[in-house]
């Protein structure tokens, strides 16, 4: 059998066989193949060799898929600095249960300061905004949070009914209010210390975890 | 068969990485029933004389588990096969002096060539089959990723950690090695 000179039209017989060519180029190979022998003769070898060798070992899809779904749970599982995480087989299992922890934290502080202010309509986005100017990248807005498992949408009313620690802890700073529509600017010193410090003591999120997550509470807050 | 093709309907595998990344264990099936197959193919023509279902369902446990290091730079599908070639390569090297070439008998018992459809008459098809099997390991590998899993040179070279140019002048030499054995 005897080559065809055009190299370049041999080398894409196999993306011709395997329609892995744009349009254009498609067009032409095959009209290249149409008027050489050579290559027409070598295109029909590669379909029969590819016919040849098409036969494979038969795999049992769905153990092959249990054994994957089982690896998540296994590697989700192991020694793990995160405490929820590590009670969570599965990441997504995980990210509601941060999500719902997010809400909880959001509603907490919101319903905290709301509680010092005595005057806050929305406590909750309203926190959700201070809480942004801290680690804009890591928070997720109650609307936000809200948009996941329908389960989650309903947490921070739960947690309005629950007596939370934040307003506790903001009261013990001895001030009496924050002012909820304006930015940390309008914050004394001694709020802005005892915010970052409540802030501090959240847990900070893995970055194994999808972005939009936000801050459970580790200790103090939702007891 | 191994249409790289498909309709629009079907979620790429892109998408189906995120929906199992959010924690959808379906995309994980649909992926697994897209590219066992090949894989399995590929895995018996490399030569794999142990459990080919073993190795496929290694390949995907391995991928799965280390999806956060995979950043679609290259396909899904080459990673897989890379993933699928180094396995294959480790279970070569730890029964180390055996040889590395399945017969056609063993090629049969483990591909069910019985269950094969007809579009190549019998005795041709196994006159290619032994066409390929007197290819050079890496002949045979370029070759078959080239012809039957349709990939390109710089796909190939990922998957057999070479370069494009080594996997060209490979799939070249295979080519004439074949022609020259169907025609004595
Ligand atoms: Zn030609």
């Amino acid at each position: 059998m005897i080559d065809c000179p055009r190299g370049d039209m041999r080398d894409r017989l196999p993306d011709l066989l395997n329609e892995r060519l744009d349009a254009a180029t498609r067009a032409e190979v095959a009209r290249h193949v149409a008027s050489c022998a050579e290559c027409a003769a070598e295109l029909e070898l590669l379909r029969s060799m590819r016919s040849a060798l098409a036969p494979a070992p038969r795999v049992d899809v769905a153990r092959i898929a249990a054994a994957v779904a089982a690896s998540r749970g296994t590697a989700a599982s192991s020694p793990d600095v995160r405490p929820l995480a590590a009670r969570r087989p599965a990441p997504g299992a995980r990210l509601i249960v941060w999500r719902i922890a997010a809400a909880f934290a959001v509603a907490a502080l919101g319903v905290g300061t709301w509680a010092v202010t005595h005057r806050q309509s929305s406590p909750v986005y309203a926190t959700a905004g201070t809480a942004s100017s801290h680690a804009p990248d890591s928070v997720t807005p109650a609307p936000t949070v809200a948009a996941g498992p329908p389960a989650t949408q309903r947490q921070p009313a739960a947690a309005v009914r629950t007596p939370p620690t934040a307003p506790q802890m903001l009261a013990s700073t001895g001030h009496r209010g924050l002012v909820m529509d304006g930015g940390v600017n309008d914050l004394s010193d001694g709020d802005v210390k005892m915010l970052l410090q409540s802030l501090d003591s959240l847990t900070a999120i893995p970055d194994a975890d999808p972005a939009p997550v936000s801050y459970p509470i580790d200790d103090g807050g939702g007891q | 068969m191994t249409e790289p093709s498909r309709t629009a309907e079907e979620p790429d595998d892109d998408a189906l990485i995120a929906r199992w990344r959010s924690g959808d264990e379906r995309a994980a099936t649909l992926l697994v029933e897209r590219h066992a197959t090949p894989l399995a193919r590929f895995v018996a023509g490399l030569g794999e004389r142990g459990d080919v279902e073993e190795v496929v369902q290694d390949t995907f446990v391995r991928a799965f588990g280390s999806l956060d290091g995979f950043r679609g730079e290259s396909s899904l599908r080459t990673w897989l096969f890379t993933i699928a070639h180094n396995l294959v390569r480790d279970r070569a090297r730890s029964r180390k002096g055996q040889r590395d070439v399945v017969s056609i008998e063993e090629w049969h018992a483990v591909t069910e060539h019985d269950a094969l459809d007809t579009a190549v008459a019998g005795e041709t098809a196994e006159q290619m089959r032994r066409a390929v099997q007197q290819l050079t390991p890496m002949q045979r590998e370029v070759f078959t990723l080239r012809v039957t899993e349709g990939m390109s040179y710089k796909e190939i070279a990922a998957v057999v950690a070479s370069t494009e140019g080594a996997a060209r002048v490979h799939y070249h030499n295979a080519m004439r090695a074949i022609k020259e054995f169907l025609h004595d």
